[in-house]
């Protein structure tokens, strides 16, 4: 029998088991894209979480809340010196979800795979994070209208790059055209709660619409794309 | 018969309860997901549930899966877990199977 002859009926042996895994892969797809969905959705959560901080901050401690995290205040009764308990709470607040993403992302089968990919995108989202934190010092109390701009331009990035990062990673158009617009959407939402919105109210809106955007978008896109058509049947 | 690096001897090898393609399909489901329901794999494979159940029936024969039946809501559950041995069995079909490809793409 011809060689090639023979190598044909093993790969047409073979195909119905590539077709199942295909299947598998799709399942698996899914699965990931609903997981995708429910960080997007909890992203949003810790934004509307950070804009009532920032509120409480701007209403009662007359500064943003990465000042008072650094300890200056505009009240002097709520220093921390003289209100430890708001202090340590505020801190508490800021280490707690950073602290439980990093724990319980970790280990296999931890919820994040930490392969190259998100290892940088975890980098560069830490990175943001206090290279944000720094600028708003950086600006100081004086310019606190500019803070809205800066996180939104932070936010921007870590949209646009993860989208970058994530696309070669998934493959997936839909995740690099919804994290770059909601990249676009946040530089701009930022740029006019600085402009529009009065200092108190500013970054409580602009985390507020982010956060309640992120979230109705993944809940949209969980019941349209992401959820598993049925497949989720618990009866049989 | 060939003596290519890939031939039909090498696929007779294999471990024949996993060479089907359901039970294949089955036990990769289970071994990224350690534990579903009856139903989310019918559903996944795109099986019937009579279909399923006979392949099930095969793979827990070889300890392969274990089957766990519960009622929630009144309403009866099936779980279906891999094993340990499972694992093992899935992981040398598919070192087989890798040679396989390689050998047929080397011609």
């Amino acid at each position: 029998m011809n060689e090639l002859v023979v190598e044909m009926e093993v790969l047409a042996e073979l195909t119905p088991h590539l077709e199942i895994l295909d299947r598998v892969i799709n399942f698996e797809k899914k699965v990931e894209y609903s997981r995708f969905l429910l960080f997007i959705a909890l992203a949003g959560f810790i934004g509307i979480i950070g804009g009532f901080i920032e509120y409480i901050c701007y209403r009662f401690l007359g500064v943003d809340a990465t000042f008072f995290i650094f300890g200056v205040t505009g009240n002097p009764d709520l220093a921390p010196t003289a209100e430890p308990i708001l202090f340590f709470s505020l801190w508490l607040l800021y280490l707690i979800p950073i602290l439980g993403a990093g724990i319980f992302t970790l280990g296999t089968p931890g919820i994040i795979n930490w392969n190259k990919t998100y290892r940088i995108i975890g980098l560069i989202a830490i990175g943001l994070f206090i290279l944000t934190h720094f600028l708003v010092v950086l600006v100081g109390i004086p310019n606190s209208k500019l803070i809205p701009i800066i996180w939104g331009l932070a936010i921007s990035c870590g949209f646009l790059l993860t989208s970058y990062f994530l696309t070669s990673e998934t493959k997936s158009k839909i995740i690099q055209l919804g994290l770059s617009i909601f990249g676009i959407i946040a530089l701009i939402l930022g740029i006019f709660s600085s402009i529009i919105f009065p200092l108190e109210l500013a970054m409580f809106l602009f985390c507020l619409i982010f956060g309640l955007l992120l979230i109705i978008t993944s809940i949209i896109a969980y019941m349209n794309i992401g959820r598993l058509d049925g497949i989720i049947v618990r009866e049989e | 018969m060939s003596e290519g690096p890939a031939s039909l001897e090498i696929l007779d090898e294999l471990d024949s309860t996993i060479h089907e393609p359901v039970r294949l399909g089955i036990l990769m489901l289970l071994h990224l997901n350690s534990s579903l329901t009856f139903s989310v794999l019918q559903k996944g494979l795109g099986v019937t549930s009579g279909n399923l159940s006979t392949h099930l029936t095969k793979l827990m024969k070889e300890d392969y899966v274990l089957q766990e039946k519960t009622f929630v809501n009144v309403r009866p559950r099936t779980v279906v877990h891999i094993t340990p041995e499972g694992r093992k069995a899935l992981k040398n079909y598919t070192n087989s199977l890798k040679q396989i490809i390689i050998g047929v793409g080397e011609i």
